[in-house]
């Protein structure tokens, strides 16, 4: 730790805290991938359910990393300047969006 | 070389490189906000909020695609669909209303001016009540036919 870290009281817990908000939403998503795939131990999957899961997952793991990428961030160089802005957040809304509409259609269509 | 002499966007790297040599002063230490920016602990904590809603949305969707596809059907024909979607569509309702709550919040906080008043709280618990109505009335009236 430098002198700077341990003098400034700076957005320091705040910072953790967000970090784990992050950590928490892309276990959610890779929560949400594992119940479209409804559990790998099935026998009976359908490419839909598969296909869309895999991306779920995809999309987990993506949040996860830009989620630790900003609190990297915000720790090295001057912290407390790196906010995230749109173009880190829109995509995990509009991804979120498309997961939903991607259920709607396998809950509607593929009922099982 | 004073911090205070430099342009003030330039201020924090200064403060930054001036208490790494070992000259900070307790004034240094204040965390405020600058050129209209927010305090960045307001900035995380409205990304957090952005985030606790996307993880609401996403459990809506994971709850709503388990009762379409893992429930075993009621009698009731559509039962699980009735329950299920609605969940699902709140989902993708609040995934794209978060971001612009998140957006609005942020406008806000670097004009000074009053956070606005998010409706999704009203919304998700209007839908959420309505669905577990919904559900009730299927249980118990399932519990009736067997």
């Amino acid at each position: 730790m430098t002198a700077f870290e341990e003098e400034t009281p700076g957005p320091g817990l705040a910072a953790e805290r967000t970090d784990l908000a992050w950590n928490r939403s892309g276990l959610a998503f890779l929560a949400c991938g594992v119940a479209i795939m409804r559990g790998l131990a099935r026998p009976h999957l359908s490419h839909a359910n598969v296909a869309v899961g895999v991306v779920v997952l995809v999309l987990g793991s993506a949040v996860w990393a830009l989620g630790g990428i900003l609190a990297r961030r915000r720790v090295r160089v001057d912290r407390g300047r790196a906010r995230a802005d749109a173009t880190d957040l829109v995509p995990i809304a509009i991804g979120t969006a498309a997961v939903g509409i991607a259920a709607f259609i396998l809950g509607a269509f593929f009922p099982s | 070389m004073a911090a205070g002499r430099l342009p003030s966007r330039c201020r924090p790297v200064a403060r930054a490189m001036m208490s790494r040599m070992g000259e900070a002063s307790n004034d240094d230490a204040r965390a405020t906000p600058e050129d209209g920016e927010p305090d960045v602990r307001f900035s995380y904590a409205n990304e957090r909020t952005f985030l606790a809603w996307i993880r609401t949305a996403l459990g809506l969707i994971t709850a709503g695609l388990a009762i379409t596809q893992l429930l075993p059907p009621f009698s009731f024909p559509g039962g699980r669909r009735l329950i299920g979607l609605p969940l699902i569509a709140l989902g993708v309702a609040i995934s794209f209303s978060s971001f612009a709550n998140w957006r609005a919040n942020e406008r806000s906080m670097r004009r000074g001016a009053p956070l606005p008043r998010s409706q999704l709280p009203r919304i998700t618990a209007i839908v959420v009540s309505l669905v577990a109505l919904i559900g009730l009335v299927l249980v118990i009236v399932e519990g009736g036919a067997k």
